[in-house]
């Protein structure tokens, strides 16, 4: 047996902490935009109050957390989804699939579309976060960049393009 | 076709292909409740980098994998045996392999052995079923290929065993793992599928599922051989060569999805006349059996239109597209069927320079040893009559239609 060998793969570091970064900062940029912005404050309204969901990466994250408290106040609740009670749990198939994601190179539907991530929760909360996932996506990211992470870019008016994006980002940076 | 009164049809099998194919191998694994993988491959697989693509793959999974890569055309049950104290030893608890026909007939009676115990090989081997799923197995296909390693059908050292629990449980086509190969070997695949395809066609027990894989898996062969042969032997400078190397991917993707597919049609339907000829060929000229097969395709298409009586004129929808095949007379359609087959051939011929024969007379077989393979083939395989047979090898050895 001269031609077996055992290997441990490994892990990849630089790409997990580019992606909890990105992560950490959507997870932000989500707490900021539903204070700025009128249709993730609508979308976030229509949601059960304690509503939950996570973005993460089988098997082990990174992930990130947001929730609405029974206030009805969105925040950003970090990035473990251990002990915690998901309504709406969106994980893609591997890490690989979170970076593909994250570096534009596959929008959200594109991704569904080719099995790479999977939903567990009710359909229409599933939906309701990746719009959100979208329209800050469009907040924090330049036209041609955000073009290639949607599916469809918005027509915005010029408030809501240059006043609410200085908003979110800034909020997102400063974390309130 | 007409819907028949009873059929069925059954492939267990989860197909992957495209691109990121590898990276979804993990959970896909997982979900099998498979946490520790032996992955079975050839030598040169290593050496060209795919086993290492592979890796890449369970990056951040916290599994350890085992690699045997001394699988060759020595392999025999001896190593079986090795391999099977290796599996138990270390533990593991599938079977990934990344390679073709050669691996893939070691890793299912491997499967056989590890999934009960040794002593199952022998029942098998006197006649046994395998009345239990195996282990999960993983199929990643290389180029080459022979178009059955989807099915159920194996053979290793002289025991050969057919059961649809031998076929994997995942098939997963990577474009980074389909690198440029000798273009014989891709002949060799494409013509291998081509043949299972159209003999669903021709076969008594075919169905409408059936079909739908036998037709994509003669469209992607009829649409993709040719062009990647013939691009695969233009010489190009290193910027054009990239370039042309990105088409090559989705070439090469649809010819190995084509041989995946003739596989799973072949497990429903088995052999027709001009598999079951073509295996006796390829032993009797030392040609590969894909290449003998696609070489005594067309004949056996004229036999069983213009002999049998079959209706084939649906093979032109997959060759030609739904536009030509609707302004196509239906008298004509099989005609352009054949008749595309054999412009292939003729274009392979003159591609590849003579290395993949256009008739029998090309593959250096005698004109005496004809009645012999045709015998030998009507005994082993019932529904070929010898009669036929014979009609098939002699238009072949010509390159002469059979007319009726």
């Amino acid at each position: 047996m001269n031609d077996f060998k055992e290997i441990e793969p490994g892990g990849r570091p630089f790409v997990r902490a580019y992606l909890e970064f990105m992560l950490w900062f959507v997870g932000r940029a989500i707490q900021a935009a539903s204070k700025v912005d009128d249709s993730v404050r609508r979308e976030f309204a229509e949601l059960p109050e304690g509503f939950t969901f996570a973005l993460t990466a089988a098997p082990a994250g990174p992930s990130m957390v947001v929730g609405k408290d029974n206030a009805g106040k969105v925040k950003y609740l970090g990035r473990s989804i251990e002990g915690r009670n998901l309504n709406v749990k969106m994980t893609l198939k591997s890490m690989e699939g979170l970076f593909q994601l994250f570096t534009f190179r596959e929008s959200t539907p594109i991704a569904n579309a080719r099995d790479r991530l999977f939903v567990e929760g009710n359909i229409p909360e599933a939906c309701a976060a990746v719009r959100i996932l979208d329209i800050v996506q469009v907040y924090l990211l330049p036209k041609p960049v955000a073009k290639l992470a949607i599916k469809r870019y918005p027509i915005w008016d010029l408030k809501r393009h240059s006043w609410n994006r200085a908003m979110v980002n800034l909020r997102a940076v400063i974390g309130f | 076709m007409q819907l028949p009164d009873h059929f069925e049809f059954m492939c267990p099998v989860k197909t992957g292909s495209g691109s990121q194919a590898l990276s979804h191998l993990p959970s896909d694994l997982a979900a099998l409740d498979a946490r520790k993988p032996l992955i079975l491959t050839e030598k040169k697989n290593s050496e060209k980098g795919l086993v290492k693509h592979l890796v890449q793959a369970f990056k951040t999974w916290n599994i350890t994998l085992g690699v045997y890569d001394g699988i060759d055309d020595g392999t025999n049950l001896e190593t079986v045996k090795e391999l099977y104290n290796l599996y138990l030893d270390r533990g593991f608890d599938s079977l990934i392999v990344l390679g073709n026909g050669n691996v893939m007939n070691t890793a299912k009676i491997l499967n056989i052995a590890v999934s009960g115990k040794p002593e199952d090989l022998k029942r098998v081997k006197e006649g046994g079923t395998i009345t239990e799923p195996l282990k999960p197995m993983v199929y990643i296909p290389v180029i080459s290929g022979t178009g059955t390693e989807t099915s159920g059908d194996a053979c290793l050292d002289g025991l050969c065993v057919s059961s649809t629990f031998l076929m994997p449980d995942i098939v997963t086509i990577d474009p980074k793992v389909l690198l440029d190969e000798d273009p014989e070997k891709v002949v060799n695949t494409g013509l291998a599928a081509l043949t299972y395809g159209v003999e669903a066609y021709m076969a008594d027990d075919a169905n409408p599922v059936t079909l739908t894989y036998a037709q994509l898996a003669v469209d992607f062969v009829v649409n993709n051989l040719e062009v990647l042969v013939r691009e695969s032997l233009v010489a190009r400078g290193k910027v054009k060569a990239a370039i042309r190397e990105f088409q090559a991917k989705k070439e090469r993707t649809a010819l190995v999805n084509a041989a995946c597919m003739a596989g799973y049609v072949y497990a429903s339907t088995g052999r027709g006349l001009a598999s079951s000829l073509g295996a006796h060929v390829a032993d009797a000229s030392g040609f590969p059996k894909g290449i003998a097969m696609g070489l005594l395709l067309p004949y056996a298409m004229d036999v069983s239109a213009r002999i049998k009586g079959r209706d084939l004129s649906s093979l032109m929808r997959p060759m030609a597209g739904i536009e030509m095949f609707c302004c196509t007379p239906e008298a004509q359609r099989f005609d352009y069927a054949v008749n595309r087959v054999r412009l292939l051939q003729n274009e392979l011929f003159s591609l590849t320079g003579g290395r993949v024969p256009r008739t029998l007379e090309d593959m250096r077989i005698t004109r005496k040893t004809l009645a012999g393979i045709a015998e030998k083939t009507s005994q082993e395989n019932g529904a070929c009559d010898s009669a036929l047979c014979l009609t098939i090898l002699e238009h072949a050895y010509d390159g002469k239609p059979v007319v009726s």
